[in-house]
């Protein structure tokens, strides 16, 4: 089942010209400073040579050199991995965890990705996708086993998507252990611990994504979409998302829609009118955010949710963009007295 | 058959006329060695070869200077550099104790090196420079004479991870 989605459009406005100027500076400033203090790469030779000055008998000045001492760095591996995760799921539900592994070694080097799970109940399975835009989302059903081999200081993005069984009681959890080794030093490895409750009550996820990751000041419009969907076992009520715009962008007035009622467009102006399940504005409840409010959202609405195909090419804007433009959730007043 | 090609080798060059009144005309030889430092574990210092290194080893040049003439050479300045792209100084490294350092080569004054920085309020400032930025040490060493040899040695660290993480702002 898809996800129900809610859209809205916003441009590049011109008075942020700066602003963007000054985060694309900084990265690159970062950029230089992080590139200057790198591990040295493997392979590199260092050769030195001592020299001497002096005068000999006839006053005369003299230089003497010595031999060259050639030495060669040797590669090391290295890596990375973040972050642990904690997620709630219904039973026979699937969950996702986001990882990134960073090659902090001074050569190319590919990690194995491995898992191990423990606890109130096991995983039926456990698989690992790539994840190249860092959505949190695989970028496709291919399973990986490695990370592929990764230049020095390259990142890799992928997520450990687990399934839980049908017979998960509620409240059992689950301990997921992700590790990456280096395949240059099978003893280098880092891992990462994903924890997995099982719940009975509703689960909301959501997702958020724009049409385009980067784009000149000013320019546009582009869409933003919100999906989200309950994976829980009972009914949501009264689920409220959030999304501020960033510095930067400007909202298209009546540009709001909701997958729920279609192609009709939801009025940006009232925070009180009930729009056939849903109450939406935009800048009313807060300045330059979108406010939505859904009466309900009933359980198994969404499940795998997956957005398009569109394969984004990141850059520093866009991250710094996509961090800062994080859309938030919160639920109240569920129908689900234990929410 | 390596080995006799080698003999013949050095046999030429040691009959090459030039060659040896290069040799008399500069008595001052300079060898210079590189060696890894690794501390065991109960703390005893290990000088290994240095053919190869990895990041964070720390790398000891020891320069020796040997008068090979008949006549004292006087006014001996050694200069070590300390290798661009991943060597840096490690701080009371040198020895003898008593060296200067410099980042050109021409200009060498004592350590901690400073320069003169401007302040967000206009004035200025004597900072120390980072050693990472170090580029070559010099020791005076006054007179070598004849039959006798000085030798100057220093640690350096190849740059490593942990290092960026200290560089971050």
């Amino acid at each position: 089942m898809n996800p129900l989605t809610l859209t809205l459009c916003a441009f590049f406005s011109r008075t942020t010209h700066t602003a963007l100027i000054a985060l694309l500076l900084l990265a690159g400033l970062w950029l230089t400073a992080q590139t200057a203090h790198a591990a040295t790469a493997a392979g590199t030779m260092i050769s030195n040579q001592a020299s001497a000055t002096y005068t000999d008998a006839t006053l005369a000045s003299r230089t003497a050199t010595s031999n060259t001492v050639v030495t060669v760095v040797q590669q090391v591996a290295s890596l990375t991995l973040s972050a642990d995760g904690a997620k709630s799921v219904t039973a026979g539900g699937e969950v996702s965890y986001p990882h990134t592994l960073t090659n902090t070694g001074n050569g190319a080097d590919s990690f194995a990705l491995t898992n191990a799970n423990s606890g109130g109940y096991a995983m039926t399975s456990v698989m690992f996708y790539a994840d190249a835009d860092g959505d949190g989302i695989a970028d496709n059903a291919i399973p990986i086993t490695s990370s592929g081999s990764l230049a020095a200081d390259q990142v890799f993005k992928f997520v450990a998507v687990a399934s839980t069984p049908g017979t998960a009681a509620a409240g059992s959890s689950n301990t997921l252990s992700v590790t990456a080794t280096s395949s240059f030093d099978a003893s280098v490895a880092a891992s990462n611990t994903d924890t997995t409750t099982v719940s009975g009550r509703a689960i909301i996820n959501v997702t958020k994504a724009m049409d385009s990751v980067s784009g000149p000041s000013p320019s546009g419009p582009y869409t933003i979409t919100l999906s989200y969907g309950n994976t829980g076992a009972a009914t949501a009520g009264n689920v409220t998302l959030l999304d501020a715009l960033p510095t930067g962008m400007s909202y298209v007035v009546g540009s709001a829609r909701w997958s729920a009622t279609g192609a009709t467009a939801l009025s940006d102006a009232d925070n009180t009118d009930d729009q056939g399940g849903i109450v939406y504005d935009f800048g009313v409840t807060q300045p330059n955010r979108a406010t939505a409010v859904i009466a309900a959202v009933a359980a198994g609405a969404g499940g795998r949710r997956r957005i398009g195909s569109k394969s984004c090419k990141t850059s520093g804007l866009s991250r710094a963009l996509a961090s800062e433009n994080a859309a938030t959730l919160s639920a109240n007043r569920c129908r689900a007295a234990t929410w | 058959m390596k080995l006799s090609a080698f003999a013949f080798a050095t046999v030429a060059w040691a009959s090459t006329p030039a060659a040896l009144a290069a040799h008399a005309a500069a008595p001052l030889e300079v060898k210079l060695t590189a060696s890894k430092v690794v501390t065991e574990a109960n703390g005893v210092e290990r000088l290994l070869p240095a053919d190869t290194v990895r990041p964070g080893d720390i790398v000891e040049y020891r320069a020796e200077y040997q008068n090979r003439g008949t006549d004292p050479a006087r006014n001996v300045r050694a200069t070590l550099p300390i290798p661009a792209g991943g060597l840096e100084y490690l701080p009371d490294g040198a020895r003898p104790r008593a060296v200067r350092a410099s980042l050109d080569g021409k200009r060498f004054d004592a350590i901690p090196l400073r320069r003169l920085v401007t302040l967000a309020n206009g004035k200025q400032e004597l900072r120390p420079i980072a050693q990472s930025e170090y580029r070559f040490l010099r020791w005076d060493l006054g007179v070598i004479a004849p039959g006798k040899s000085a030798t100057v040695s220093s640690r350096m660290r190849l740059v490593s991870e942990s290092g960026r993480q200290g560089a971050q702002p």
